[in-house]
């Protein structure tokens, strides 16, 4: 059956990447951030807002680059950085620090419906809820205005 | 109607006789008959098609994710089921239905990456069509496969981050190591071109890769990659095979030998710790001893394991003086055994308008320069029509 392998096979890695992310979801911990829109674009294949976390702003001790964060919730019900370091430890984030935020890969880009995205930029103000998984994964759930 | 003209031409020139003329058109139009398709069977199908596209496109936004990946993996399925009637009929090409299932896969992954709003750096999507291609390649070995995964690979160099979501400006440890190990299995598994081209081109830029993975800060790191893979031509089982990849040897060399040339005669701040330059050298003798006993062409390279010496010569003079010497001598080699004059040649060239660039762009007036290039090229084809002339056994045209 060697003909069917392959596109067994390839099912079986896209159901697994589907699997991970939801597996984000299931196991992790659901946060909200406070984020804003930068720079508008809109590539060919899909329209997506990028967001930036005025929030997930470090303290001065921590070097620019690489960084790894945890996450908690302050007294508004958003996320704040727990721990950040410049070394990597268990349950961590990747990141990268430069400018003056801390970008997570993950979440610096949402989808958002064809011609949506303007709304979003012009709203300014905007949340993400997101999840975060035991070892260190992030998912991005919904985009929102924020109140 | 060409073919009928054709077959007129060649009857009348007397190379065919009438009868098999008429076994020739009885042939064709059996054949015809039995392939033809029904025009408007296409032209439906084509409608229904760009029917169901335009329903999609237009309500991409509303399906449910699962939906959306599921009609990708639908796409896919179907073109290996064609793929499959296309094998046992004996009717269309299978590998381009088994090529268009690569892509959809490639294509399931991006919206898959889309829909649940990841990030789409990383090489996990490269990875995936890489080692698809390939599978697909090592089950019905067609270099189509090949090129393919050649492509997708390319995707995993300029991708950044590792596996997954691990962040890193160049590939890490893991993906290096087992990029090396799959290329190495692809080039012995496969002995057969193009993948043994491609295979080898993929182990080189691992070279390549790891200098920024170790941090150091190396210029050598080309000479080391291309001489740390001549024993890999011990593997190579046939000896046509071999010769080929002697020429991706000798090409790689070459081109190196220009950059290093154009790098050390423009920049001052560089320099190279003399023990890796010693090493190098003790390297290439080593790698010499085994060039000089199995692989006697690639003699040629060998030249390149000075250039780690030569590199405290902040003018670049004496990796000038060596690479003219060489593009000569093996110019004039080549032109005494009489084989094929064209890339000596064009190597040939490339030298002298390198070094002539190198050293005249700034020090001549530029009419000068240009005055002086012409001659420059003038001298070089006076040099061809020289060789063509001893070739041709003193014959001028």
């Amino acid at each position: 059956m060697k003909r069917y392998l392959f596109p067994v096979l390839q099912i079986i890695v896209v159901l697994g990447v589907i699997l991970s992310f939801y597996s984000i979801s299931w196991l992790g911990d659901s946060y909200r951030f406070r984020a804003e829109p930068f720079d508008p674009f809109s590539p060919v294949y899909g329209e997506y807002v990028m967001l930036q976390y005025p929030d997930l702003k470090p303290e001065d001790s921590v070097k620019k680059g690489l960084v790894y964060v945890t996450f908690t919730t302050d007294a508004d019900g958003y996320a704040k950085i727990d721990r950040i370091s410049n070394e990597r430890f268990f349950g961590s984030v990747a990141g990268d620090y430069y400018d003056q935020y801390v970008t997570i890969p993950q979440l610096t880009q949402y989808y958002v419906e064809q011609g949506t995205g303007k709304g979003y930029e012009d709203a300014k103000k905007l949340e993400v809820k997101a999840d975060v998984s035991p070892w260190g994964t992030v998912r991005a759930t919904e985009l929102l205005v924020r109140k | 109607m060409a073919r009928l003209t054709k077959l007129m031409e060649w009857q009348q020139a007397g190379l065919i006789d009438a009868e098999t003329i008429n076994r020739i058109k009885d042939y064709e139009t059996h054949r015809q008959k039995k392939n033809r398709v029904p025009l408007l069977l296409i032209v439906g199908l084509t409608f229904v098609g760009l029917a169901l596209l335009s329903f999609l496109a237009a309500n991409w936004q509303a399906i449910p994710a699962l939906i959306k990946i599921g009609l990708v993996l639908v796409l896919m399925v179907s073109c290996y089921v064609l793929a499959d009637l296309s094998e046992r009929r004996t009717i269309w090409n299978p590998v381009a239905f088994r090529i268009l299932g690569i892509i959809a896969f490639a294509g399931a992954l991006i919206v898959t990456v889309q829909s649940f709003h990841m990030s789409m750096q990383g090489s996990f999507i490269g990875w995936a069509v890489f080692l698809a291609a390939l599978g697909h390649f090592f089950t019905w070995r067609h270099p189509a496969y090949a090129i393919l995964a050649f492509i997708a690979g390319l995707n995993i160099f300029t991708g950044v981050g590792g596996f997954g979501s691990e962040q890193a400006t160049f590939l890490d440890w893991t993906s290096i190591v087992f990029l090396a190990l799959v290329s190495l299995a692809w080039f012995y598994f496969s002995q057969s071109f193009p993948s043994l081209i491609l295979s080898w081109l993929f182990l080189y830029l691992v070279g390549l890769e790891l200098f920024a993975l170790v941090s150091y800060d190396g210029v050598l790191w080309p000479i080391w990659t291309l001489f740390v893979l001549v024993p890999l031509l011990l593997v190579v089982k046939e000896e046509a095979h071999r010769q080929v990849l002697y020429h991706l040897y000798l090409v790689v060399a070459a081109i190196n030998s220009l950059i290093y040339l154009t790098v050390r005669a423009e920049t001052t701040d560089s320099s190279i710790p003399w023990g890796e330059a010693i090493a190098l050298v003790v390297f290439t003798i080593g790698i010499g001893y085994l060039v000089y006993r199995k692989f006697q062409p690639l003699l040629w390279i060998l030249p390149l394991g000075l250039f780690g010496l030569l590199w405290f010569d902040e003018q670049a003079i004496l990796i000038a003086a060596l690479v003219e010497i060489l593009a000569f001598v093996y110019l004039i080699e080549r032109e005494r055994q009489g084989s094929r004059l064209t890339i000596p040649f064009l190597y040939f060239i490339a030298v002298q308008l390198t070094i002539y660039f190198i050293y005249a762009w700034n020090r001549l007036d530029m009419s000068l320069f240009f005055l002086v290039g012409a001659v420059l090229v003038f001298l070089i084809a006076g040099i061809l029509w020289w060789i063509r002339k001893r070739r041709e056994g003193g014959v001028t045209s």
